[in-house]
C-alpha cells in the first residue's frame, strides 16, 4: 500500500486506488474486458469439455445421471477392441488422407493459376469459391443426386460400378471425398490465392535476372512465401476433415456395410442412436488425441518460424 | 564490354483509355565503361526505358543492342545485365551470402569455392562482409542497398542498371551512397545505366544525362552541358536547384519587355534571338545564381525583398514586383533588410530566351544542342 502513503494530501485518492496497487489494477481491467469470453468459452467449451472426460470415465446413465457408475479407462480398453471404432477410424483416415491432399492441391493450382490477371479470371474466382458458401445439406443433396441412379456422375462414371457409385462398397468413399473436396477447395484456394498475391512481383523480376526459370522460380520465392498459408490450408483442412460428418450422413447413412462410417458418425450413432454416452466420450475423447496430434505434427513437419 | 545502342525503340501499352506511348522513339548510345544518368519526372518512361534494357519489359518497337547483339528476343538472364531495385528485391528467405550467390549458381558453371570466393570478395568490397549468414529483414536500409548492389557486382556484368537505388534511403546515407557508387563504378570500369528522378544525383553522379519526358528524350549531354545550354524549356526548369527564373516576354528593338520590368540586351544577342523566333512571345530564362545584385549592367532592375532564405554559404532572395517574381542566389554573407528594393542586373551571357510555343531555346549555341546523333560518337 505505499502508493497510498506517496500520494497524502495534495491529490485525492479514489477508493479503487487504495484497494490496489497499480499491478493488480491492471489485472483486474484486463481480466474485466476478457470477462464475456471467458464466460462463453466456459460455459461452451472447458465444461463440455471437462464434462466429456468424466463421462468417459463412467458407465453412464442416460436417464439417471447421477446413478452412472465410475469404470476407469474401462471405456478406452473396449475401444481398442470394438471393430467398429476400427473401422470408423479406418474410414477417417482413408477420407482424411484422399481430401486433403486433393484440396490442398487442387486450391494451390488454382491459386497459381488465377494469379495472373488474365480476362475472366475474377469471374473464375468467383465461381471456385461459390460452393463454400453452401451448407452441408445443400452440398449433400446436391451430390447425392448427381451420384443417384440416372444422375449426371453416375450417368458418366456408370462403367465403374454396378448400380450407383453410394451403392458401392469401394467407390461411395470416393464419391463423398469428391463432394467434399467441390465443396471446400474454394475456401483454400482463396487463401492460398491471397498468400500469393502477397508475393512482390520485384522478386520474380531480380530472379529472372538471376536466370531463375519458372520451377526455380515456385521453389525459392513463392513456396517459401507461400509456407504459412500452405501449413494453414494444410492443418484447418485437416483437422476439419477429420470431424467428417454430414456427407454420409446425408448421402450414405454411413453404408454401404459400414464402408463410410466415419468417427463422428459412429459417435452420433453410439450417443443418439443406442445412447451409450459413456463409451461415446471416449470415442470424442481418441478423436481429440488424434486431431491435437495432426496439428503438432504438421507444425513439427513444416515447421514454423519464418525468419 | 558494355556498349548499349537503342535504336528508334518505343514501347506501348494498351489501356482502357487506348494505347499509352510509354517510350516514344528513343535512339541513344551507351558507351562502354560509361556512367549514365536516365531523368525525368514520373510517368516520363524512364524506368520502363531500363527495363527494356533488363528484359523485363517488351520492346514493342525498334531494337536495343548489347555490343554488337540485338537483345530484343534474350532472355534477361542472357544479356549480361545486373540490376539494381528501388526496394532492392533481396530474396527474404535466402541469406546475404545466398542472395548474393543465387544468380552464379543458375547462370554459371563455377565451382562452389570459386562461388564462395566471388561472394567474399564483393561483400568485403561491399563492407559487407561481417552480413553474409543474416536475412535481410535482418539489416537496415543502407545495408540492404549494399547487399543489393552487391548482388549485381557478384555476377560481374557487361551493364548495371540501376532503377532509383537509393530513394529508399534517408538523406545522410543517400549522399554517402552516391559517391560510394560513384567509387565503384569506377573502379570496375563496368557501364551503368542509373534512373532516378533526383536530378541533383544525375547532376553529380553522371558522365552523360539524359533527360526524359512524355517517353521522348529531351537532351543527351554532360551535367555540365545540360546545365549551361538546356536545348528548351523544360530542361532548363529540371536541370538546377532552385530551377530556373521564366518570365514571359516580348522582344522590341533590343529590349526584352516583361509583365512589369524592362531589360535592354546586347543587340548581337537580340539579332540571334530574332533570328529563331517563330513568334512575338518568348520566355525569359535566367538561373537564381546568374542573377547578380549591382548596378554595374547595362541595365537594372528593381524588385522588393518578400522572403530572405539563410542556407549557410549562400543566401536565396525571393523578391517581387507587380504579379513578377524573382529567385536570385547571393553570398552568405551579404545582408539584406525585408521590404527593401534590390537592384540587380541579367548578365547576357547567362540568358536564355525560349519560344513560348515550343519551349525550344532560341539562344543555345550551335554544336551545345547535343542532339541525339552527336551522342552517338563512341568513346
Amino acid at each position: 500500500m505505499s502508493s497510498v502513503e506517496a500520494t497524502t494530501d495534495t491529490r485525492t485518492v479514489s477508493r479503487w486506488e487504495q484497494l490496489f496497487d497499480r499491478s493488480t489494477r491492471e489485472l483486474l481491467v484486463g481480466l474485466l474486458f476478457a470477462a464475456p469470453y471467458l464466460a462463453l468459452f466456459t460455459v461452451f467449451l472447458l465444461y463440455p469439455l471437462l464434462k466429456g472426460l468424466y463421462m468417459s470415465l463412467h458407465e453412464w446413465n442416460f436417464l439417471e445421471p447421477s446413478k452412472s457408475t465410475y469404470v476407469g479407462l474401462e471405456n478406452y480398453a473396449r475401444l481398442l477392441e470394438d471393430p467398429a471404432f476400427w473401422n470408423a477410424l479406418w474410414n477417417t483416415l482413408e477420407f482424411v488422407g484422399m481430401t486433403v491432399p486433393l484440396i490442398v492441391g487442387i486450391s494451390l493450382v488454382l491459386a497459381l493459376g488465377l494469379n495472373k490477371e488474365l480476362k475472366g479470371s475474377r469471374v473464375l474466382q468467383f465461381i471456385y469459391f461459390s460452393p463454400y458458401v453452401l451448407t452441408v445439406s445443400v452440398v449433400g443433396i446436391i451430390w447425392a443426386q448427381m451420384f443417384a441412379q440416372g444422375g449426371v456422375g453416375t450417368q458418366y462414371l456408370g462403367w465403374l460400378f454396378e448400380g450407383t457409385p453410394l451403392n458401392s462398397k469401394f467407390w461411395a468413399m470416393p464419391a463423398i471425398v469428391v463432394t467434399t473436396v467441390w465443396w471446400q477447395a474454394g475456401f483454400y484456394f482463396a487463401v492460398l490465392l491471397a498468400a500469393r498475391q502477397n508475393v512482390p512481383e520485384r522478386l520474380y523480376e531480380a530472379a529472372r535476372l538471376d536466370g531463375a526459370g519458372p520451377w526455380r522460380m515456385f521453389r525459392d520465392i513463392t513456396l517459401p512465401h507461400m509456407k504459412n498459408a500452405l501449413l494453414f490450408v494444410v492443418i484447418a483442412s485437416s483437422i476439419f476433415q477429420f470431424q467428417v460428418f454430414g456427407q454420409p450422413y446425408l448421402m450414405t447413412k454411413g453404408g454401404p456395410v459400414g464402408s463410410t462410417e466415419t468417427l463422428v458418425y459412429y459417435l452420433y450413432e453410439l450417443g443418439f442412436q443406442t445412447r451409450e454416452l459413456g463409451f461415446g466420450a471416449a470415442v470424442g475423447y481418441t478423436l481429440l488425441v488424434i486431431l491435437v496430434g495432426v496439428s503438432a505434427l504438421n507444425y513439427v513437419l513444416v515447421g514454423t518460424n519464418d525468419e | 564490354m558494355g556498349r548499349i545502342t537503342i535504336d528508334n525503340v518505343r514501347k506501348e501499352y494498351d489501356s482502357d483509355a487506348g494505347t499509352i506511348r510509354a517510350v516514344d522513339d528513343v535512339s541513344l548510345n551507351v558507351r562502354d565503361g560509361e556512367f549514365l544518368t536516365i531523368v525525368g519526372p514520373s510517368g516520363s518512361g524512364k524506368s520502363t526505358l531500363l527495363r527494356m534494357i533488363a528484359g523485363l519489359e517488351d520492346i514493342t518497337g525498334g531494337e536495343i543492342r548489347i555490343d554488337d547483339t540485338v537483345v530484343n528476343d534474350i532472355a534477361p538472364q542472357n544479356r549480361g545485365v545486373a540490376m539494381v531495385f528501388q526496394n532492392y528485391a533481396l530474396y527474404p528467405h535466402m541469406s546475404v551470402r545466398q542472395n548474393m550467390s543465387y544468380g552464379l549458381k543458375l547462370t554459371t558453371d563455377l565451382g562452389d569455392d570459386e562461388i564462395r570466393r566471388r561472394v567474399e570478395d564483393t561483400a568485403e568490397m561491399m563492407g559487407i562482409g561481417d552480413l553474409l549468414d543474416k536475412k535481410p529483414n535482418n539489416l537496415s536500409g543502407g545495408q540492404q542497398q549494399r547487399v543489393a548492389t552487391g548482388r549485381a557486382i557478384v555476377r560481374q556484368p557487361d551493364v548495371f542498371l540501376f532503377d532509383e537505388p537509393l530513394s529508399n534511403l534517408d538523406a545522410k546515407l543517400r549522399l554517402h551512397m552516391r559517391t560510394e557508387l560513384q567509387r565503384i563504378q569506377e573502379e570496375l570500369e563496368t557501364t551503368a545505366v542509373y534512373v532516378t528522378h533526383d536530378q541533383t544525383e544525375a547532376m553529380t553522379m553522371s558522365d552523360r544525362i539524359v533527360i526524359l519526358n512524355d517517353g521522348t528524350i529531351q537532351q543527351v549531354g554532360t551535367p555540365a552541358e545540360v546545365y549551361a545550354d538546356p536545348v528548351n524549356k523544360f530542361v532548363a526548369d529540371f536541370i538546377g536547384s532552385p530551377s530556373m527564373n521564366f518570365f514571359d516576354v516580348s522582344l522590341e528593338e533590343d529590349v526584352l519587355y516583361g509583365d512589369d520590368f524592362d531589360y535592354a540586351i546586347p543587340s548581337s544577342f537580340a539579332s540571334v534571338v530574332r533570328e529563331n523566333a517563330r513568334s512575338d512571345s518568348l520566355v525569359l530564362g535566367i538561373r537564381p545564381e546568374h542573377i547578380t545584385v549591382d548596378t554595374d549592367g547595362e541595365d537594372t532592375v528593381t524588385a522588393t525583398l518578400d522572403v530572405l532564405e539563410h542556407e549557410g554559404s549562400d543566401n536565396y532572395l525571393y523578391l517581387s514586383k507587380g504579379d513578377t517574381e524573382w529567385t536570385v542566389r547571393v553570398d552568405g554573407n551579404t545582408r539584406f533588410e525585408w521590404g527593401e528594393t534590390v537592384e540587380f542586373s541579367l548578365p547576357p551571357e547567362h540568358l536564355h530566351v525560349f519560344d513560348a510555343e515550343t519551349g525550344e531555346n532560341l539562344v543555345v549555341e550551335e554544336g551545345m544542342t547535343a542532339d541525339v546523333d552527336s551522342s552517338s560518337v563512341t568513346a
